[in-house]
C-alpha cells in the first residue's frame, strides 16, 4: 500500500549560505580597512598581466596581495611572486568560479583571517594583527570565465570585468549578467585597438545600457596606457 | 565546496564537463531538499525557481540532479525548474537580486505506508 503524498513548502535561497558568508566577509574586511577587488574575465583576457602592471602603481601607498583562482596549477601566483608580490593560489578543482567559502580560504592563507575559526574572533593573525593587517587591498583573480563568475558573490567590495580587444566589442550583448555585476569594465590590450575593429565607444554605450553607473577603462599592460586612470579610480574607491 | 559535490565530480563526471556552475547549484538544491524531507519519506518532486537572469540551463540542472540524487531518498524525484522570464537582460542592473537567484520553493514527498499489525 502506497503512503500519502504531500507538498512541503521550503522557500530556501539556494546560494543563501554563500551570500551570508560573503556579506560577513565584506563587513569584517571593511572594519579592518581591507578592500577586496574581484577581477573577472575570459581566459587570456589579461587578468594576470593587468595585475603585474597595476600593482606597482598602487604600492605605495597601498599594500596589495592577490588570491589567484584556477582549475589547476599555480602559474599565475608564481608569476606575481616572481615580481615580489604576495600571492596565494587556490586550485578550484571542478569549480568554474570562486565563491565566498573559497575567498575565505584565500584570505586565511594570506593570514588575514584566522585559519580555523570564524571571521572576526580577535585571534592573532599571521598577516599582521586583526586590527592592523599587513595588506590593505586584496585582488581576487577569478577563474577565467564570463558566465559563472558573475553569478556568485565572493565577498568583494568591487567587481571588475575585463574585456580584451581581441575578444570583440559585442561581449556586453552576449554576457549581460557579467556587465551588470561589474562596477567597472577594463578594456585590456588596448594597444591592439589599431589592428582590430573594436569600438571602445560602442562598448561604453553597450555597457552603460546595462549598467548606467559603470566606468570604462581602456588600458594596455604592454605600453602602460590607461593604467594611471585605473589606479586612481581604485585609490578613490579604497578611500571611500 | 560541499563534500557531496567534491565526491560527485571526482567519482562520476569527466573533467570536460566539471566546469559548469549548474553542478554545485544542483548539489546544494539536493542538500536542501533532503534536509527538508521527513525521515523515511521519499521525495517525488523538487520545485526549483530560477531567476530570469541566471545563466543556468534547465536541461543540465535536470541531468545533474538525476546523477547527484542517486542513492538518496530523492533518486526517483522529478526536478521541476520554473524560470521567471519577466526581466530583459538590458534591464539587468535595475533588477532585484532575486533575478540572479535560485530558490528551492517546495518538495513533494511520499510518506512510507503505514504498517498494519495483525
Amino acid at each position: 500500500m502506497n503512503g500519502s503524498t504531500r507538498i512541503i513548502d521550503v522557500q530556501a535561497a539556494v546560494l543563501g549560505d554563500n551570500d551570508g558568508l560573503a556579506a560577513e566577509l565584506r563587513g569584517s574586511l571593511s572594519e579592518r580597512g581591507i578592500f577586496l577587488v574581484n577581477v573577472m574575465g575570459s581566459p587570456g583576457s589579461g587578468k594576470t598581466s593587468l595585475l603585474e602592471a597595476l600593482l606597482p602603481l598602487l604600492s605605495p601607498p597601498l599594500r596589495p596581495a592577490v588570491i589567484e583562482a584556477d582549475l589547476d596549477s599555480r602559474v599565475d601566483a608564481d608569476a606575481l611572486e616572481a615580481r615580489g608580490w604576495r600571492a596565494v593560489q587556490l586550485r578550484t578543482g571542478g569549480f568554474c568560479h570562486l565563491d565566498a567559502f573559497m575567498t575565505r580560504r584565500g584570505l586565511q592563507e594570506l593570514g588575514l583571517l584566522p585559519a580555523e575559526l570564524g571571521v572576526s574572533d580577535g585571534e592573532h593573525y599571521p598577516g599582521g594583527t586583526a586590527a592592523d593587517p599587513i595588506f590593505d587591498i586584496v585582488f581576487i583573480e577569478n577563474v577565467g570565465n564570463l558566465i559563472c563568475t558573475a553569478q556568485v558573490d565572493t565577498g568583494a567590495h568591487l567587481n571588475l570585468a575585463l574585456l580584451s580587444v581581441p575578444e570583440g566589442d559585442d561581449k556586453p550583448l552576449k554576457y549581460p549578467v557579467m556587465f551588470a555585476k561589474a562596477d567597472a569594465v577594463v578594456v585590456t590590450k588596448a594597444d591592439y585597438l589599431d589592428r582590430e575593429s573594436f569600438d571602445v565607444n560602442e562598448v561604453g554605450r553597450r555597457v552603460q545600457g546595462i549598467r548606467p553607473d559603470s566606468r570604462i577603462f581602456p588600458v594596455s599592460a604592454r605600453d602602460g596606457s590607461g593604467l594611471t586612470e585605473l589606479a586612481r579610480f581604485l585609490l578613490e574607491r579604497v578611500r571611500i | 565546496m560541499s563534500i557531496r559535490y567534491s565526491a560527485l565530480v571526482r567519482a562520476v563526471l569527466p573533467a570536460y564537463i566539471r566546469t559548469v556552475h549548474e553542478l554545485p547549484i544542483i548539489s546544494r538544491v539536493l542538500e536542501l531538499a533532503l534536509a527538508a524531507a521527513p525521515r523515511d519519506a521519499r521525495i517525488s518532486r523538487v520545485n526549483l525557481r530560477v531567476g530570469s537572469l541566471c545563466d543556468a540551463e534547465p536541461l543540465w540542472l535536470e541531468r545533474y540532479f538525476r546523477i547527484a540524487a542517486r542513492g538518496t531518498s530523492a533518486e526517483d524525484a522529478e526536478l521541476v525548474v520554473s524560470r521567471d522570464g519577466t526581466v530583459k537582460p538590458e534591464n539587468a542592473a535595475r533588477t532585484p537580486d532575486s533575478a540572479f537567484g535560485y530558490v528551492l520553493e517546495s518538495i513533494e514527498v511520499r510518506d512510507p505506508p503505514e504498517r498494519t499489525t495483525i
